[in-house]
C-alpha cells in the first residue's frame, strides 16, 4: 500500500526542489517546476500511478498551469501534481501523451481553452472551438464580447 | 478468348479522408470524426468536438453553487440525477454537512433508476446501430416506466435537478414505492427476453465478438472508465472504490468481464441493470424517515480549498473538481467527464477496423455528446 509519507520521501530524494502541501485538499499536492515536469511524470508512472484521472487547465491569476490528478489503479491512492507557468504570452509544456495516452485529448482541450502549447503533441489543434476563434476563453482575463457568459 | 490476369500485388490503394458526422445517426448527437481511410479500413480517427459546447465550466464561475447543479443536468442528460448528486456531494463535502439518511437512500435509489434508464436507452440504440430496429421499441417501452416514476417525484423526466446541497428538492411521491416495486419484477422478466431477441442472435454475435479489442493496460492508460474499463477487466467502479450516499450499506457485485471486446462491454451493461435492481430492492422497503434537507444557508459559500468528488455515472467515472477562493462563486470548476476520456479509447480501438465495425464499437462506448463537449 502506498501512502503519503512513502511517496513524499521517495520523491523528495529524487527531486530536491519539489514543494509538497496537504493544505485545503484531500490529497498530497506536489508543485513542480516546468523543467522537472516530464521527469516527475515518468517517475510517477514507474511508481504505479498508471491512471491519469484528469488534467485540469488552471489560471491562477498570475500564472497559468495544469493540475493533474493521478491514481494508482492497484490501491486507488491519488495524488495531485501542479505545474505553474509564469509566461502568459507563450506558455509551453512538454506533452504527456507518451506516458499516459489519455493526455491526448485532455491536452488538446487545455490548449484550446487556456492556450498552453504542449510540445511534441501529435495533433496540437483547437478541439472544442473553431479554428478562427481568437483568445482563450477559460483564462480569467478573457473578455466576453457577446456578453453571453459574463454578464 | 484471351484470358486477362490481374496481379493484385500491383494494385495500389490511396488514403483519403471521410467525415463521419456531425450529422451521422450512429454518433447519437453531433460528434464529428475525421476518418483517414484506406478503402474501407480505418487508419486514423481525429475527433472534432464542440458542436454542442456550452462552456459549462466557464458558466459555473459566474453562478452560485445552487445554480451549478442545474447546469450539470445538461451534461450527460441520461445520468442527470447522478451528475446532480456529484455536485451536491462535493458541496456537502466542502461544508462538512451530514445529510439525513433518507436523503442518502433516496439519492441512491434514484441514481440506480437513472442508470437502468440510461442502459435501457443504450440497449435500444445499440441494436439499432447494428441493424436491429425492434430493440429500440422494447427499450423505450420499459424506460418509459422509469421516466414516469421520475416525473411523479421530481417533476421532470430527464433533467431532474433533484439533488440540492444538503438534501433533495421534494419528498417522494406517495406512489413511488409502489411504482418501483412494480418495475423491478417487470424488468427482471423482460431482460431474458432482451437476451433472446438480441444477445443470442448469430449476426449480432458476429458483430460483437472479438471486435474492438481493448487491453487492460490500454484501458487504464487511455483513461477509460465505467463499463468500457470493466469490459477490459479493470476494477473501476467508484461505487465500490469510494462508496457515496447509501452505497456502503448495500450488497452488490461489481460486474467485470476480461475479454475486452464489444461483447464484453455489452454484457457488463446488461448485468449492471440486474445488479442495480438488486441495490434498489435492498433499499426500497426501508427508507428512513428523518427529513429530506439538512440545514444550509440560503447563500452558500465554500471555504477556501480544493474539493474533488467522484461518482459512477452510467458512463463511468465522473469527477467534480471545485477550486474555491471563499467567495459565493467557485474560482474554477472542472468536470472530468467519462465520455471525454472514453473518446481516447475509440481513437485507439477503431484503428484497423472497417467503418461498419467502428459504428458498432462506438455504440458499445455509449457516448452522450453533451457529456463530451460540456
Amino acid at each position: 500500500m502506498m501512502n503519503t509519507e512513502t511517496i513524499q520521501n521517495k520523491l523528495a530524494g529524487i527531486f530536491p526542489e519539489l514543494q509538497f502541501s496537504e493544505e485545503a485538499s484531500q490529497f498530497l499536492n506536489i508543485i513542480v517546476s516546468k523543467d522537472d515536469y516530464i521527469k516527475l511524470a515518468e517517475t510517477l508512472k514507474n511508481e504505479g500511478f498508471d491512471y491519469l484521472f484528469s488534467m485540469t487547465g488552471m489560471d491562477w491569476g498570475k500564472e497559468l498551469g495544469v493540475t493533474l490528478h493521478l491514481e494508482r489503479t492497484e490501491d486507488r491512492f491519488m495524488i495531485v501534481v501542479k505545474v505553474m507557468l509564469e509566461d502568459r504570452e507563450n506558455p509551453e509544456l512538454p506533452t504527456l501523451e507518451n506516458i499516459w495516452k489519455t493526455a491526448h485529448l485532455h491536452e488538446r482541450e487545455i490548449y484550446d481553452l487556456f492556450g498552453i502549447n504542449f510540445k511534441g503533441h501529435s495533433v496540437m489543434k483547437r478541439l472544442l472551438l473553431s479554428e478562427d476563434w481568437e483568445g482563450y476563453p477559460m483564462r480569467k482575463d478573457w473578455m466576453d464580447p457577446s456578453k453571453m457568459i459574463i454578464r | 478468348m484471351e484470358q486477362v490476369t490481374l496481379n493484385t500485388a500491383d494494385l495500389k490503394s490511396q488514403e483519403y479522408f471521410l467525415n463521419m458526422g456531425p450529422q451521422h445517426p450512429a454518433t447519437h448527437g453531433v460528434l464529428r470524426l475525421i476518418l483517414t481511410l484506406d478503402g474501407e479500413v480505418v487508419k486514423n480517427i481525429e475527433p472534432d468536438l464542440g458542436y454542442i459546447h456550452r462552456s459549462i465550466e466557464k458558466q459555473c464561475e459566474y453562478e452560485g453553487y445552487k445554480q451549478i447543479i442545474h447546469l450539470t443536468d445538461r451534461m450527460d442528460y441520461l445520468s442527470a440525477h447522478i451528475n446532480n448528486e456529484a455536485v451536491a456531494l462535493a458541496i456537502e463535502q466542502a461544508l462538512e454537512i451530514e445529510v439525513p439518511e433518507r436523503v442518502k437512500v433516496i439519492r441512491t435509489i434514484m441514481g440506480e433508476l437513472t442508470r437502468i434508464a440510461s442502459h435501457l436507452l443504450w440497449w435500444g440504440v445499440m441494436g439499432m446501430d447494428v441493424g436491429a430496429l425492434t430493440t429500440f421499441m422494447y427499450a423505450f417501452r420499459d424506460r418509459e416506466m422509469i421516466n414516469d416514476i421520475m416525473e411523479e417525484t421530481c417533476g421532470a423526466r430527464l433533467t431532474m435537478s433533484y439533488s440540492t446541497p444538503g438534501g433533495v428538492m421534494f419528498d417522494l411521491h406517495p406512489n413511488f414505492q409502489k411504482r418501483v416495486k412494480e418495475f423491478i419484477p417487470h424488468l427482471r422478466k423482460v431482460i431474458p427476453k432482451y437476451d433472446e431477441l438480441l444477445t443470442g442472435n448469430v449476426i449480432f454475435q458476429k458483430r460483437m465478438k472479438g471486435v474492438g479489442y481493448l487491453s487492460k493496460e490500454d484501458a487504464i492508460s487511455l483513461g477509460a472508465s465505467g463499463p468500457v474499463a470493466r469490459g477490459s477487466g479493470v476494477h473501476s467502479d467508484i461505487r465500490k472504490i469510494k462508496p457515496y450516499s447509501a452505497l456502503d450499506k448495500v450488497d452488490f457485485k461489481e460486474i467485470i468481464y476480461t475479454e475486452g471486446d464489444n461483447l464484453a462491454r455489452y454484457k457488463v451493461r446488461m448485468d449492471e441493470m440486474l445488479e442495480s435492481l438488486n441495490i434498489i430492492e435492498q433499499l426500497i422497503d426501508n427508507i428512513p424517515d428523518d427529513g429530506i434537507q439538512a440545514k444550509t444557508k440560503a447563500l452558500i459559500k465554500l471555504p477556501k480549498g480544493e474539493f474533488l468528488q467522484r461518482v459512477e455515472t452510467a458512463r463511468g467515472d465522473l469527477g467534480v473538481y471545485i477550486v474555491s477562493d471563499g467567495k459565493k462563486n467557485p474560482y474554477r470548476v472542472k468536470f472530468r467527464s467519462p465520455g471525454f476520456s472514453n473518446l481516447n479509447a475509440l481513437i485507439e480501438m477503431g484503428k484497423g477496423h472497417l467503418i461498419a465495425d467502428l459504428v458498432a464499437i462506438m455504440s458499445t462506448l455509449d457516448f452522450v455528446v453533451p457529456d463530451i463537449d460540456r
